[in-house]
């Protein structure tokens, strides 16, 4: 039923995008303004899967992209939406704390059903001034070991560096590289080249601070 | 303000700080955001508190003189309190907007505060798949339709009940997991669920407990027989029905229909129920040991998951030439209703019918949030399980605790007066004087003024199990007769 793509993809890989309600997945996945995107919805799961192509140095690659479609508030989304996926984006809104602090149960629930997949913690709207969450706060996805990324989806604002950071792992290449941009939405809103640095240098910051002293001896 | 009374009560708190749901320091004065051990939060020397509430990331303080505390997380005027520069809204500080009131309830970012002669305030916001529903609500605000006597207030995540002394239930809130337990007119209606509407149930409510997203009542039925109702989401099988399927409206759980249940508490995906003789039932999400029984079950769960796999499979292609006919059906009652009944939840660990936890002493309070419980034995030990993350259980580490764990000794053998769970933090109030007992609201204080406003008598009744019923009413907060004397917690 999917019409078929032109292009011949050297591979094609599920990326499935959790998180709370409301934290901008869907218009973070719906930034790409390419000929490529297609979208459809799956009723039964709730998901809407859109298919982008990114023509990188080992040639294009299709990420099929599972966004939820509203279903998360229902206590979690189904087995379904995560089997078969090769890597995923667990997103939070950094304006809204509650969102952050549910991040470690998407972690869990993406974890248990795809382990060992590429995964990237990622803080939407930081071009808000009224961010919450700061960049010191943001330590899971140390613990866990993911990586993470400040984004804003509506300045665009480091929009491809999720994508570029699990098709690198997808690859196993870390030298992998985009030979095509992006074709994005314009930026809906500009950002502050000293805000962004700004907020760049607290990410360093943040990132070499030891983490909370594990020592402590156990509860008997 | 006025100094209520000096004591040597302690307030303290414990796991995930990073939200700012408490101020918590090291010995550095550094600023500690993940904290293992019971911390004694400052500046409350002054104040005789009865009784505190937890809601997600903040917390309410209820002092004998009626006043309402807050601290927290302040995202979206959460706290009912003006921001004020300088001012560390994780300190706990006054609600000014507020009369004096002798109930308190927290949900996930929203409070209730009443008085139980006839007032509900509300303040902060209701949240759905997208968000906020409507303005958020930054400091208390009435709720005028509300005008007769309260037995009890409860907050789930994003609902609230109220049960009237005419023993009646009004609910309002998010009505997308069903939890407001009635018809909503059209799926559209998201604002109109926010004002306080009866459910229908013609039976006499006698009790009210809630989950996070799903409710109970404990209703008088004929014969002078109790009998217990639940309703909302239901994926996990925290409704105790023996099936998955998300109720609109109130079922009857049949499992307990012989047993004297006397509370009933939820986290997300999961139920503890306490029945008059101290025993807990267990019923909904075990991955993470929500239910107490053990991680041995998970196992025989898992396999018992993969022989139904099975068998549905084979019968999948059987019923390929009807579904059309299902989900015509189906879609008269919702898209959202007929998504979650047609899928499968994550994971095989979850019991759908209710189970006693077995090899624990009898318990007299539980305490239930998000994926991990707290209870209270009536030898006062206090234990955990569930979900460790963030440090919530006081094992001092983020294992899963698949049984009750017996930590009595966090808390240094002080008097644990009242507990109180957030999503990802607990907030505890102690004594160190073993006799104390909290003070009770005064009953002068809590008068309504307000000619306007109309009391309504409780209704008598005869029944002995209704009056014993209205002497549990505050059992959310009771732990037993020695900690808080019955006299304390009549307040009309």
């Amino acid at each position: 039923m999917a019409q078929q793509q032109q292009v011949q993809v050297a591979a094609e890989f599920k990326l499935v995008v959790v998180g709370d309600g409301a934290v901008g997945k869907t218009t973070f996945v719906k930034r790409h303004l390419t000929g490529e995107f297609e979208k459809k919805y799956l009723a039964t799961q709730g998901v809407e899967v859109s298919q982008v192509i990114f023509y990188t140095t080992h040639g294009p690659i299709r990420l099929v992209i599972w966004d939820t479609a509203g279903q998360e508030k229902l206590g979690g989304l189904r087995e379904g939406y995560y089997i078969g996926a090769n890597c995923a984006i667990i997103m939070f809104d950094v304006t809204s704390r509650i969102s952050y602090k549910n991040v470690p149960k998407w972690h869990k629930d993406l974890t248990r059903i795809c382990e060992n997949i590429p995964i990237v913690l990622v803080g939407n709207k930081v071009d808000s001034k009224d961010r919450k969450v700061k960049a010191r706060q943001i330590t899971f996805h140390r613990k866990v070991n993911i990586q993470y990324y400040d984004v804003s989806a509506k300045s665009n604002y480091q929009y491809e560096k999720p994508f570029l950071y699990l098709l690198r792992r997808l690859a196993n290449d870390t030298n992998l590289a985009l030979v095509q941009a992006m074709a994005l939405l314009p930026p809906e809103i500009p950002i502050d080249p000293e805000y962004a640095a700004q907020i760049e240098k607290e990410r360093q910051n943040a990132e070499n601070q030891p983490l909370p002293d594990e020592e402590d001896d156990e509860f008997k | 303000m006025q100094s209520e009374q000096l004591s040597e009560q302690k307030l303290y708190a414990w796991g995930s700080a990073e939200c700012d749901q408490f101020l918590a320091k090291d010995e550095d004065d550094e600023e500690v955001y993940e904290v293992k051990r019971p911390y004694q939060i400052q500046t409350l020397n002054n104040l005789s508190i009865t009784q505190v509430a937890c809601g997600g990331m903040h917390a309410l303080l209820l002092t004998s003189q009626g006043k309402v505390y807050s601290f927290g997380c302040d995202d979206k005027g959460m706290l009912g309190r003006p921001k004020i520069e300088e001012q560390d809204a994780r300190v706990p500080a006054l609600i000014i907007d507020l009369p004096p009131v002798d109930m308190i309830a927290c949900g996930s970012s929203h409070s209730i505060a009443a008085n139980s002669n006839g007032l509900v305030y509300f303040w902060g916001f209701y949240a759905n798949t997208h968000g906020p529903i409507g303005e958020p609500v930054q400091k208390p605000k009435k709720m005028d339709n509300i005008t007769e006597g309260i037995k009890k207030i409860l907050c789930g995540q994003n609902h609230t009940m109220v049960l009237l002394e005419s023993q009646k239930l009004l609910t309002w809130g998010d009505a997308e997991t069903l939890v407001i337990g009635r018809k909503s007119e059209t799926r559209r209606s998201i604002i109109q669920n926010l004002n306080p509407q009866p459910i229908k149930m013609k039976k006499p409510i006698l009790n009210i407990f809630t989950g996070a997203s799903h409710a109970f009542v404990k209703v008088q039925m004929k014969d002078n027989k109790v009998g217990i109702y639940g309703w909302g989401l239901n994926n996990y099988g925290q409704l105790g029905i023996s099936n998955q399927e998300n109720q609109q409206l109130p079922v009857f759980v049949e499992f307990f229909n012989n047993i004297d249940v006397i509370d009933m508490v939820g986290g997300e995906h999961h139920t503890i129920a306490l029945d008059s003789e101290g025993n807990l039932y267990s019923f909904g999400r075990h991955d993470d040991g929500q239910l107490g029984l053990g991680e041995e079950i998970n196992q025989k769960l898992k396999e018992q998951a993969q022989k139904q796999l099975e068998e549905e499979m084979q019968s999948q292609k059987l019923n390929e030439g009807n579904k059309k006919k299902i989900s015509k059906k189906n879609k008269q009652q919702g898209e959202l209703f007929e998504i979650q009944k047609s899928d499968k939840v994550i994971g095989y660990e979850f019991i759908t019918a209710p189970q006693m936890i077995q090899d624990i002493p009898k318990m007299q309070s539980i305490y239930s949030s998000m994926h991990f419980n707290f209870a209270i034995s009536q030898q006062s030990q206090i234990f955990s399980w569930g979900n460790g993350q963030s440090f919530v259980l006081g094992t001092r580490n983020e294992n899963s605790q698949f049984k009750p764990k017996d930590i009595t000794t966090i808390l240094k053998n002080e008097k644990l007066l009242y507990i109180s769970l957030g999503a990802s933090h607990v907030i505890a109030y102690t004594s160190t004087d073993l006799n104390y007992n909290t003070q009770k609201i005064d009953e002068s204080i809590i008068k309504i003024q307000d000619q306007n406003t109309k009391y309504k008598k409780p209704r008598k009744s005869n029944s002995r199990d209704i009056s014993k019923e209205s002497s549990m009413k505050r059992s959310v907060q009771k732990f037993d007769d020695s900690l808080i004397p019955v006299k304390d917690l009549k307040i009309d």
